[in-house]
């Protein structure tokens, strides 16, 4: 039975997947090598968060048929709006903001909001499920977007502008896969632009209007356009990521070799800023080459997706698809300087347990629904 | 169906969705990564490296023999790196450095990193001590650990291995100021960088200074070098040696001659610790010897320099002598009786007196103020009044020749311009004679008057208008007619004193007192010029000037300023008049002259005279002063000299032109009263202390 199970896997997913993952120890090889008296500290960790990560991927795998999850919703909504709260509350402060939580006795910091993601689209995807058909209409439209503001809302006040936003994108992609009229989501998405642009409007005026934003995350909105305007404040990050990944030429300057992750010129080169690394010292062919990972990896869940039993399923895989692509996005954007600079980690790349092993329980709910794309009969 | 249809344009716009996105990115990419790499690559360049300068070791200095005067020797240094101290390592190397160099503290050190810091060159490391003993430099490598940011490294020190010889004509070094860096500010100086401060050092800074070399590093972010292969690296050229035309022996014995007689004087109760003396080369105007007291070590101010040096040099207490100002060329000295072969060539030239003019000292002048002669020197001559430097005979002879004419004489022999030897500071000498003061004094006079007389109608004028009966107002214009008049008067007197040339003024100018004043450096080229029958050379320091490979880039030799020309009214012309006057310089020295003791059987002949200049302090203090050439018939050196607040110049720096002939013909330690040695108390007396020339009072009669 089990073998009929893994057969049911996507091994080509899996091998990009596996590709992806060595390239991340390897490059964190070399961006952590000046961070630690212990050279491998880093990759060790991230090592041991991978073997978790994939031992949590294929217990959601095999352990449950997902239809399951619809009974567990509820609990798991629960225990997600308690998590957030318990940020604000106990959470450690980082750069004017709480966004994790410390566990006593490991070393490790539990970002609530990597883990919210996955379990905001678990969620929105049973609660969408059962309301195929009744979202022609924008009355049809609020309770689902009551639901998505309670967790969003409290990430965005934590203050997690990346996350936030990430939150958005899976809203609006998952009700446009459960069949929402997209003019209906263009009108809420141009009235939610519009009302961003009026308060930005009042707040540059002479009303001085306060946003619900603070000042370091709006002139990190606004440098990305000209970095050069503050080159030793808020554009120093991007110029010198644009200048690590620009010197990296087509060839990059080989692993281990990179003058701005090397001499620390790039901060967080490990962390938010990993695909700088690449740029540098892989170069173009090396950034290509996990582009082309990267796109295969999210070719191959798109058509698992459309290949589910239910459309639960495909919200299910459609969600993860969704967090991915713009995580990428705006990542790897934010690197190359077509995007403000929010920190949000790029998907198996970025060092951190949190981020790691969300991306990985998502393999897990994606080879959970494709295997059983059909019912399985006993 | 309707379904399906739908599931079909999720998955379209989904992929399309994919597609956009990477592909934005991926032309973002070949812009950054194949389009500007070089740009990038140039911006990662500037990141990574840096160019750390390596300094050029200064020029050395060596005497006409090469004995080395100033050169740099490479040394234990501690330093800091600013960005790497953590924790207590600056109290921790304080602590361990505390006990043998007890001026370094923790305040101390604090103190050097950040004048560092405002400098604005953060990167680098800031020198704590140089030349660091062998014992310290093995406690801090055993306490290592707990001194991160602490480097013990080589350095190059400036060192000057004769100490204080010479210390005022070599100079010495230190850190730029702001205003000497605005000075040089094309000259690729920068904050921190050496320059020199005075004398040689000062004089010769742009062929000492050499050309900085630099280092290519390669950095990280907080400016820490990291080991990288295949770094440029510009060697430093080292400065350009200075050869002088000083002769280190004798400059030795002037030094401890000098040394050894201000001892003795102090023995004697005099407050002696001041004074200067020049040797110069007749036939040159080279420059054989030169110093000044106080003195200073150059090697206590390399930097970094520490406050007890700093009281004791830089900053020492009000009312003592200041170590730094070479007083051989920047202190002005009354002449005294060095001055009467002056006066003698005037009044031979003048006609007015002859070698067969005699005058009869009964010790005292018979115009008036009257004054008083050191000595009865009875019906004197030319000759006996050189030798034995009566006053009244030679104030007489000023009488005849007139103040005039000794002011031309002494600008002929140049004691009112600079000699323009090759050092900084030199002061020109102050040379008075009638048409000078009162161009220099009539206006200041004239304009005291109108401030008074304005002062004193304003005063009758208020008083005037409150004055309410008019026998107040009577009362008070008679006393404004009899205040006017006193003023007048007293206008009249002091206008007439003080602008007017009186009489007494050219007695006092001929015997060297009054207002005359001149430079050590001055004097001794006077003294060269006479010896060398009238043409004065300029004194120079340095012969020539080669670069580090050793090839000479400047010469200097002997150069004529001026030859002396005065029209001669009498029976001789002036070369006559200049031999006369040689002649009796001469015999000043024969034992019945006033330097005989002096010179009591010395094999060479020498010319000199003797001088003692009141100080116008309150005690009778007098400066002792000394000239000499020699050997007479045939100059080839010449001397001036003085010391402050001393004996009359034969039994004070008279040792010291002694001691510098001695060394000078190679006769050891002939005639000296200390035998060349550090005298020890007072109790070594060579001659009985001669009589003050002048009672005080002189002025005031």
């Amino acid at each position: 039975m089990l073998g009929r199970r893994l057969k049911g896997l996507d091994h080509n997913f899996l091998l990009v997947l596996g590709i992806i993952l060595v390239l991340n120890l390897l490059i964190l090889s070399s961006a952590t090598a000046n961070m630690n008296a212990d050279v491998l500290y880093y990759v060790k960790r991230q090592a041991l968060w991978i073997v978790l990560g994939l031992i949590a991927a294929g217990v959601i795998t095999f352990a449950f048929d997902y239809s399951k999850l619809h009974q567990w919703h509820h609990a798991i909504y629960a225990v997600m709006v308690v998590m957030l709260l318990a940020v604000l509350v106990v959470g450690h402060s980082a750069n004017g903001a709480q966004r994790s939580i410390q566990i006593p006795g490991l070393g490790f910091d539990l970002q609530s909001s990597e883990f919210a993601k996955i379990m905001i689209i678990v969620c929105f995807a049973s609660y969408l499920s059962r309301r195929q058909g009744e979202l022609q209409h924008l009355k049809d439209l609020a309770p689902c977007i009551l639901y998505f503001a309670v967790p969003f809302l409290l990430v965005f006040i934590q203050p997690d502008l990346g996350t936030s936003l990430v939150f958005i994108v899976i809203f609006f992609g998952m009700l446009y896969l459960a069949g929402a009229r997209s003019s209906l989501l263009l009108k809420l998405l141009g009235g939610g632009l519009a009302v961003i642009a009026l308060a930005l409007a009042l707040h540059f005026s002479p009303l001085h209007v306060p946003l619900p934003l603070k000042d370091y995350q709006l002139s990190r909105l606004v440098v990305f356009v000209n970095p050069y305007s503050d080159p030793q404040g808020d554009g120093y990050h991007i110029i010198q990521s644009l200048v690590a990944v620009g010197s990296g030429g087509f060839w990059g300057k080989g692993l281990y070799h990179g003058s701005q992750v090397q001499l620390n010129f790039l901060p967080e080169h490990h962390t938010d800023f990993i695909f700088s690394v690449i740029g540098e010292e892989l170069g173009f062919l090396g950034a290509g080459v996990l582009l082309v990972l990267y796109y295969n990896l999210i070719a191959r869940a798109q058509a698992m997706a459309f290949q589910s039993r239910d459309t639960f399923g495909r919200l299910l895989i459609g969600g993860v698809l969704f967090m991915w692509l713009f995580h990428i996005m705006e990542n790897i954007g934010m690197t190359i300087g077509i995007m403000p600079v929010t920190g949000i980690p790029l998907p198996f790349m970025s060092y951190g347990g949190s981020s790691m092993l969300t991306n990985l329980i998502a393999v897990g709910l994606i080879l959970n629904v494709y295997m059983r794309k059909e019912l399985l009969l006993f | 169906m309707i379904v399906n249809r739908r599931l079909e344009n999720n998955q379209k716009f989904f992929k399309w969705l994919t597609i956009a996105v990477f592909g934005v990115i991926v032309v973002r990419l070949v812009t950054l990564q194949l389009l500007d790499t070089s740009k990038y690559r140039t911006e990662a360049a500037l990141n990574q490296f840096r160019f750390f300068p390596v300094l050029a070791p200064r020029g050395d200095i060596v005497d006409s023999k090469g004995t080395i005067l100033a050169s740099n020797k490479i040394v234990d240094a501690i330093s800091i790196v600013p960005q790497q101290i953590t924790g207590s390592a600056i109290d921790n190397l304080a602590t361990l450095v505390h006990d043998t160099y007890p001026d370094i503290d923790a305040p101390y050190i604090q103190k050097l990193l950040d004048d560092a810091q405002q400098s604005g060159q953060p990167d680098q490391s800031v020198v704590i001590k140089q030349d660091v003993s062998m014992d310290v430099v093995e406690r801090l490598e055993e306490h290592r650990q707990e001194l991160p940011g602490v480097q013990i490294g080589k350095s190059l020190v400036r060192e000057y291995p004769e100490g204080t010889v010479a210390s005022h004509l070599l100079g010495y070094i230190g850190d730029i100021s702001s205003d000497e860096l605005a000075q040089h500010q094309d000259e690729n100086y920068q904050l921190g960088d050496l320059i020199g401060k005075s004398g040689l050092e000062s004089q010769y800074e742009s062929y000492l200074r050499g050309r900085d070399g630099f280092q290519e590093e390669e950095v990280d972010v907080s400016g820490r070098p990291v080991p990288h292969a295949n770094l440029i690296t510009v060697p430093p050229v080292q400065g350009d040696k200075l050869v002088l035309t000083i002769d280190n022996n004798l400059q030795e014995t002037m030094d401890t001659s000098m040394d050894s007689t201000l001892k003795m004087l102090r023995g004697e109760g005099y407050d002696a610790v001041a004074g200067a003396a020049v040797a110069l080369d007749v036939k040159t105007g080279a420059v054989l010897a030169m110093t000044s007291r106080p003195n200073f070590d150059p090697n206590a101010l390399v930097p970094p320099v520490d406050d007890a040096t700093v009281r004791k040099y830089i900053d020492p207490p009000a009312g003592s002598a200041s170590p730094m100002i070479n007083r051989a060329i920047s202190s002005l000295y009354a002449p005294g009786s060095t001055f009467k072969a002056i006066t003698g060539m005037a009044a031979l030239a003048s006609g007015n007196i002859t070698l067969n003019t005699t005058v009869d000292c009964t010790g005292r002048y018979w115009f008036p103020p009257y004054p008083s002669c050191w000595e009865v020197d009875g019906v004197t001559n030319f000759f006996k009044a050189m030798a034995r430097s009566c006053d009244v005979y030679f104030m007489d002879a000023g009488r005849r020749a007139g103040a005039d004419l000794i002011a031309k004489v002494a600008h002929e022999f140049g004691l009112d311009q600079p000699t323009g030897i090759d050092l900084p500071g030199e002061v020109t000498g102050i040379l008075s004679s009638p048409d000078q003061q009162k161009t220099q004094q009539d206006l200041y006079w004239r304009k005291w008057y109108q401030g008074q007389e304005t002062a004193l109608n304003n005063k009758y004028t208020a008083l005037l208008a409150s004055a309410t009966t008019a026998q107040q107002k009577s009362d008070l214009l008679a006393q404004q007619k009899s205040a006017q008049l006193s003023l007048d008067e007293d206008y009249r007197i002091k206008y007439n004193f003080y602008v007017n040339w009186q009489p007494f003024e050219t007695f006092n100018m001929a015997i060297g007192q009054g207002a005359n004043a001149f430079t050590p450096i001055e004097i001794a080229n006077y003294v060269q010029q006479l010896a060398n029958n009238g043409q004065r050379m300029r004194p120079y320091l340095v012969q020539e000037i080669d670069d580090s490979s050793g090839k000479m880039v400047a010469k200097f030799g002997p150069q004529m300023v001026h030859s002396a020309a005065v029209d001669a009214a009498g029976t001789m012309d002036f070369n006559q008049v200049m031999a006369t006057v040689r002649q009796a310089m001469a015999g000043a020295t024969d034992p019945m002259g006033t330097s005989g003791l002096l010179f009591l059987n010395y094999p060479v002949k020498v010319a000199a005279k003797t001088g003692s200049a009141e100080t116008g302090g309150a005690q009778d203090l007098v400066n002792g002063l000394f000239i000499e050439y020699a050997p007479a018939n045939d100059p080839t050196i010449a001397f001036a000299g003085v010391i402050e607040t001393a004996h009359h110049g034969s039994d004070s720096i008279g040792y010291v032109g002694l001691s510098v002939l001695n060394q000078y013909f190679g006769l050891g330690n002939l005639n000296t009263p200390f035998g060349g040695q550090q005298v020890t108390g007072g109790a070594a007396k060579y001659s009985t202390p001669a009589p003050l020339e002048f009672p005080h009072g002189y002025f005031d009669f």
